[in-house]
């Protein structure tokens, strides 16, 4: 059985960017609740709750269910670490960090009326909002 | 033209926001329009303006 890891460092502000970035990578079936349940790969329910979940089965076979805790600094995540070492190549907070930031400066530029350049030196993706 | 820029680092995730064209208040404004949506954890570097204008506005304070 894997263990349930809590990613309290890192936290996303805003529910419908953090659906958007899931969505992004490929996770676009989402349940949404206050108290749902956590299922580990076997179905057994562990005690984590979440108020977003993705289920087991549109992960990977030998999967846990992947949540998403609301706290009062944003959502943040729970996920098996299996699951951790496992899905996304392993880099799934980093992953998912970045495409909440993209979509971050997305929603910066709608409000700004903006028109954003994106160029990527390295590993940094660069982007210049002009208004 | 004002101008905001925008660093990911994508082994991270990180964001980083460089505000320049934007003065004092402005600049505080979209400041805390990012940290609204990412949280404490965003950097957010002042420009040059920014502090010309804050420097400006102390002196103004101390003529009166």
């Amino acid at each position: 059985m894997s263990a349930y890891k809590k990613f309290d460092e890192i936290q996303f502000r805003d529910l419908v960017l953090l659906k958007k970035a899931l969505e992004d990578l490929g996770f676009a079936v989402l349940e949404e609740g206050e108290t749902l349940p956590l299922y580990g790969y076997q179905g057994d329910m562990r005690p984590e709750r979440a108020q977003l979940v993705i289920r087991r089965e549109h992960l990977t076979s030998a999967s846990n269910d992947l949540g998403f805790v609301r706290t009062d600094k944003g959502y943040v995540a729970v996920v098996s670490e299996y699951d951790e070492r496992v899905l996304l190549d392993g880099k799934l907070m980093s992953k998912l960090r970045t495409a909440y930031s993209l979509r971050v400066v997305e929603h910066v530029t709608q409000r700004l009326h903006g028109t954003a350049a994106r160029t990527t030196e390295g590993s940094v993706i660069k982007i210049k909002v002009r208004y | 033209m004002k101008e905001i820029q925008f660093e990911i680092d994508t082994d991270t995730g990180e964001l980083t926001a460089h505000v320049q064209g934007e003065a004092g208040r402005s600049c505080l404004d979209i400041h805390r329009l990012v940290e609204e949506l990412v949280g404490q954890a965003a950097e957010t570097v002042h420009s040059r303006e920014f502090y010309q204008r804050i420097s400006s506005q102390q002196q103004t304070r101390v003529k009166r």
